[in-house]
């Protein structure tokens, strides 16, 4: 019925002139490189200025390997894994010992008892002999 | 030519098939890790495009495809 006459409100697709944005590819040198020795990490190539972790797939290793200059030789560290049983970090301080303090006299009371012991002492009539 | 024939010419005969699209000196030796190296050093590939390619080789020799 209306196919003559134009059409008033064309389609007119509002991001037609726009590029399509694309996500940053940032470089992944965060992740591990699995190894499955000592040897594959020691051997593998990086380039100067950078590092990279591995690892080890049968042994509960981590590595580095940290190239500086062509002038240095590379860096290599081994890290043993450990698992972590308690909550409390690597470097807490630790509890001080308590002492059960129930089972000592204080001063007073030895200073009292001292006492005790010479009037003793002087009432046997050792106390002059001291 | 499929990757394993790549994989096996850059093996056999590297500069033949990097030096013209990289910058290789002409005297470097003729060694697939040397030459890796090199790109790395220079920039001409990042440490992580040989961590990836070095991933894939990897998995395809755990799949028996080298």
């Amino acid at each position: 019925m209306y196919e003559n006459y134009p059409n008033p409100y064309p389609y007119v697709n509002p991001y037609s002139g726009m590029t399509r944005l694309q996500a940053p590819v940032m470089p992944q040198n965060n992740t591990f490189v699995p190894v499955s020795n000592i040897n594959e990490a020691k051997n593998y190539m990086v380039a100067y200025g950078n590092s990279v972790t591995f690892k080890d797939e049968n042994a509960p290793y981590i590595y580095t390997k940290t190239a500086i200059s062509q002038m240095d030789a590379p860096i290599f560290k081994k890290y043993r894994l450990v698992e972590e049983t308690s909550d409390l970090p690597v470097n807490a301080p630790k509890e001080e010992m308590t002492m059960d303090l129930s089972v000592y006299v204080t001063k007073d009371e030895f200073g009292a008892l001292q006492k005790e012991l010479q009037a003793l002492k002087q009432a046997l009539g050792e106390g002059d002999k001291a | 030519m499929n990757i394993i024939q790549m994989m096996n010419q850059f093996r056999q005969n590297p500069m033949a098939m990097l030096s013209k699209r990289f910058n290789i000196p002409q005297n470097m030796a003729n060694d697939p890790n040397a030459i890796i190296q090199h790109l790395m050093n220079t920039g001409q590939i990042s440490q992580d495009m040989y961590n990836r390619a070095n991933q894939q080789f990897k998995q395809m020799k755990n799949n028996n495809m080298m």
